[in-house]
């Protein structure tokens, strides 16, 4: 008998797909009062997948994409996300932030390579939101479901956004759905890279493939398998048991910060109010 | 009468603005009029929105408010079938439909069963109805149920029970779980349970479902009336605002129940007895098969 791990089918109907996300980013737009969408272009699939959903949703002239590279991003990649910009008829525009992050760490103690990566994150955050202030224009967040269940994502960085239409989506199915949009067919297929250093590739630092990970994450969160039973699914205990410490260690990147109630009604606990109330 | 002319109208409320909600109500109710319709169905919680959430006491109505009573004597002999959150003299809120006809409120139906899983919290804000609340109409005897109700079959039993011919559901059904094929969770189980609810309890069958967003849930609408048959006698798109009148023959139901007369042999003293039975801790005697 087919193990279970091979006989799950994230595939999604491309068609409805596309029409939920693009009913809910023309509703969002309009009830938030923007005309226009801002977001980060790095070269990859999950930004050219949330551009290509903004043209579908509001028209190419009201999105625009910001390529920021680093003093570490490849070129290949900034080429890239020209392309996407060309496929689409989008405006972008490249900002180098490779002296903002020099200024910031000039004089201090030499940083490793994660804290870089963070500040070059964050200095995106703010390119991002500054634009967003001087041309009124919402910024969308791009990180998909797989990276923002493993954590895999900079607090206040690139997880920083007012809408993510892709969060709902595992890398898989951003490959699938950026497919059917007509991303460039070279962003697809190309190995996913945060771009931090010459060489990184997602996967080879994850330690496991999209593939892999996403059937599991699918079995485990979606569909609430207990470990033995992903054990007797086909996947390895260790496997298992380090997604699952990864899901629950990064769950502060996906909630506010933790108030302590001393009063009736607490943010965070018992102060319901919806963000689209009296839109 | 031998029909309705039944306006659906699967609008995208306002979340929060019930001012803006009336307006597109009153639209509502001023095309069913030009359509010489005898009766409009908005869906769930069509004057409020659906994520009230801590809100529900600021936006509220009592039965006697005069927005409802705006409304009512905007359709004047129209009847009219809304959502809207009931704040009752008990100070409890409920998630309930009002049926206006002849300029007023006529009776109000509160959803009896709140979903309190995964995505919903209905039972934190909300109390729960404890009745069925009969509707007799010039059409005929009106049964309604709100969202979740309608996805338990007891409930349509219960109408049935009281006489419904004519079974409304008015619902706030979000997006959720989409398939290779197209197939998406919360419409699968509608689309099973209103063809259900049709033929099995020999009825007239209407689903107006919302459409819009709020937050990140993407209501799909899809509304539909079914004859006593299960068969198709309108469908609205998915995702859009949309409305549609249809005309319906309500000797349908008379002809559907009589060539499949299968509700003339149900077994309430047995349910009821078994029920009951079972409920006050009597043993079910089940049979136990050796392994």
């Amino acid at each position: 008998m087919p193990k279970l791990k091979d006989m799950v089918n994230l595939f999604m109907d491309p068609l409805v797909t596309t029409g939920v996300l693009m009913e809910f980013l023309a509703d969002q737009f309009r009830k938030k009062g923007f005309d226009d969408a801002v977001l980060g272009l790095s070269g990859g699939v999950d930004s050219a997948l949330g551009a290509a959903l903004l043209v579908e949703a509001l028209g190419p002239e009201h999105v625009v994409g910001l390529i920021m590279p680093s003093d570490e991003s490849s070129k290949a990649s900034v080429d890239d996300a020209r392309a996407v910009a060309r496929s689409l008829g989008i405006k972008c525009a490249v900002r180098p932030i490779g002296p903002v992050v020099r200024a910031f760490f000039k004089g201090g103690t030499r940083p490793d390579r994660v804290r870089v990566g963070n500040v070059a994150a964050r200095t995106r955050m703010m390119c991002l939101f500054d634009h967003s202030k001087a041309h009124s224009a919402m910024v969308v967040g791009t990180s998909n479901k797989t990276e923002l269940l493993l954590g895999y994502g900079t607090w206040y960085g690139d997880l920083a956004c007012s809408i993510n239409p892709l969060g709902d989506l595992y890398k898989t199915q951003v490959w699938q759905l950026a497919d059917f949009l007509g991303v460039p067919e070279h962003v697809v297929t190309k190995a996913p890279s945060a771009d931090l250093w010459a060489g990184q590739t997602d996967e080879k630092e994850l330690g496991f493939t999209y593939a892999e990970v996403d059937r599991l994450l699918h079995l485990m969160v979606d569909r609430e398998f207990s470990h033995d039973s992903l054990v007797e699914a086909g996947f390895p205990r260790r496997f298992v048991e380090e997604v699952y410490r990864r899901i629950i260690g990064s769950q502060y990147k996906r909630s506010l910060p933790t108030i302590p109630k001393v009063s009736a009604k607490t943010i965070g606990l018992d102060f319901h109010l919806s963000r689209d109330w009296g839109t | 009468m031998k029909h309705l002319r039944l306006a659906i109208d699967q609008l995208a409320p306002h979340l929060g603005d019930i001012k803006a909600n009336i307006e597109r109500h009153r639209a509502g109710i001023d095309w069913a009029r030009r359509e010489k319709a005898d009766l409009i169905v908005f869906p769930e919680l069509s004057l409020t929105g659906y994520l009230v959430r801590g809100m529900v006491n600021q936006i509220g109505l009592a039965p006697e408010a005069p927005e409802i009573e705006g409304i009512a004597r905007h359709a004047g002999p129209m009847g009219v079938i809304l959502g809207f959150i009931e704040k009752a003299p008990d100070g409890q809120y409920y998630n309930s439909a009002a049926y206006m006809q002849g300029g007023r409120l006529q009776g109000i139906q509160r959803k009896l069963i709140l979903p309190n899983y995964g995505m919903f919290e209905e039972r934190r804000f909300y109390a729960a109805g404890d009745k069925v609340v009969p509707i007799d109409t010039p059409w005929g005897r009106m049964g309604i149920m709100i969202c979740f109700d309608a996805l338990h079959p007891a409930v349509a039993y219960l109408h049935e029970q009281a006489g419904a011919r004519i079974l409304v559901t008015i619902s706030a059904s979000p997006a959720r779980a989409i398939g290779p094929e197209g197939e998406m969770g919360g419409r699968e189980v509608f689309r099973i349970a209103q063809r259900a609810h049709a033929r099995l309890c020999g009825q007239i069958a209407v689903f107006v479902n919302r459409v819009g967003t709020e937050e990140g849930l993407i209501f799909w609408g899809g509304s539909e009336v079914l004859d006593p048959a299960a068969s198709l006698l309108c469908e609205l798109p998915e995702y859009d605002e949309a409305r549609q009148v249809v005309e319906i023959d309500l000797e349908s139901i008379e002809r559907a129940r009589y060539l499949f007369p299968h509700l003339k042999e149900g077994r309430t003293d047995l349910i009821l007895q078994e029920l009951w039975r079972t409920r006050m801790g009597a043993p079910l005697h089940a049979i136990k098969v050796p392994e």
